[in-house]
């Protein structure tokens, strides 16, 4: 007898719910990562502090914001 | 006897103003600079030398990852899109996935930059001290004082190491306190005898 895939599960899988779980899991954890890394630049200008170390700190930040975006595009969009 | 010839005087040039040495996104060895402080840094402390590994140790990863970016443009060429890894994928979630590959890819290069900005050697009127980053979230700061600095010495091995300069400095230090390293960095025999020159002033001094 052949086993009949709930209905649920496969609009589930056909709709793309499940490929937007999986994606927007990984930028949240991407996010996560850029966090840290922000934390972590931030932790250390004060270490040691140089004229560009604000540069840096600019950078670091964007990649955050950007993966925010993205996160939340692919919330949105997705 | 009057004088047969006499030159016009000439106006010197004018000397420019005397600015102090500041240290850029991509210094890698600065004398004096006036731009660096550091936590632990004394009210009469100076910074006489910033170190860090020769911009050339960089070429690694850099190239890594200018292949990671083209990798999408030619991926194509090589697979068919039926035989592409995502090709069950709706169609919307391409250019999102093609964002966050590069992105990553960003963060990448990113992590390794800041491996090599934050790996910091730093030589001061009163003590050496080593800043170790690496993995992102491990950070070591090791200082010693000149008076406890038993040898320094540098290698400078290899044909790269030698075409652009840059070698280990080893810093070994009295009793049971860890030896301080400054791993290829510019002008490694500058380095040294900066050291060794304090190291000397602090002997005649005491």
């Amino acid at each position: 007898m052949p086993v009949e895939v709930p209905t649920i599960i496969q609009e589930f899988i056909q709709g793309g719910l499940l490929f937007k779980g999986a994606f927007v899991t990984l930028t949240v954890f991407f996010t996560l990562f850029t966090l840290v890394v922000f934390n972590q630049v931030r932790t250390m200008e004060k270490t040691v502090h140089t004229q560009s170390a604000n540069l840096v700190l600019f950078f670091s930040l964007v990649i955050v914001v950007s993966a925010i975006s993205l996160f939340l595009l692919s919330l949105a969009i997705l | 006897m009057p004088d047969v010839f006499v030159a016009a005087k000439k106006n010197p040039p004018p000397q420019p103003a005397e600015t102090e040495p500041t240290t850029t996104l991509l210094s890698s060895f600065c004398l004096d600079p006036a731009d660096v402080s550091f936590q632990t840094q004394e009210d009469d402390e100076r910074v006489l030398l910033f170190t860090r590994r020769h911009v050339v140790t960089n070429i690694p990863w850099l190239l890594f990852f200018f292949a990671l970016i083209a990798i999408p443009f030619f991926f194509p060429l090589f697979f068919p899109m039926s035989a592409f890894p995502l090709a069950f994928l709706p169609p919307r979630f391409a250019p999102f996935a093609l964002a966050l590959y590069y992105l990553i890819c960003v963060a990448f290069a990113f992590v390794n930059f800041l491996t090599w900005y934050y790996n910091i050697g730093i030589v001061t009127n009163k003590r050496v001290v080593d800043v170790d980053f690496s993995d992102i979230v491990y950070h070591d700061v090791a200082q010693t004082k000149l008076s406890l600095i038993d040898d320094v010495n540098y290698t400078q091995s290899g044909v790269l190491r030698t075409l652009f300069n840059y070698g280990d400095v080893f810093i070994q230090t009295a009793g049971g306190k860890e030896n301080l390293e400054m791993l290829a960095i510019p002008k490694p025999s500058q380095a040294v005898e900066i050291v060794a020159n304090l190291m000397g002033e602090r002997a005649h001094a005491s």
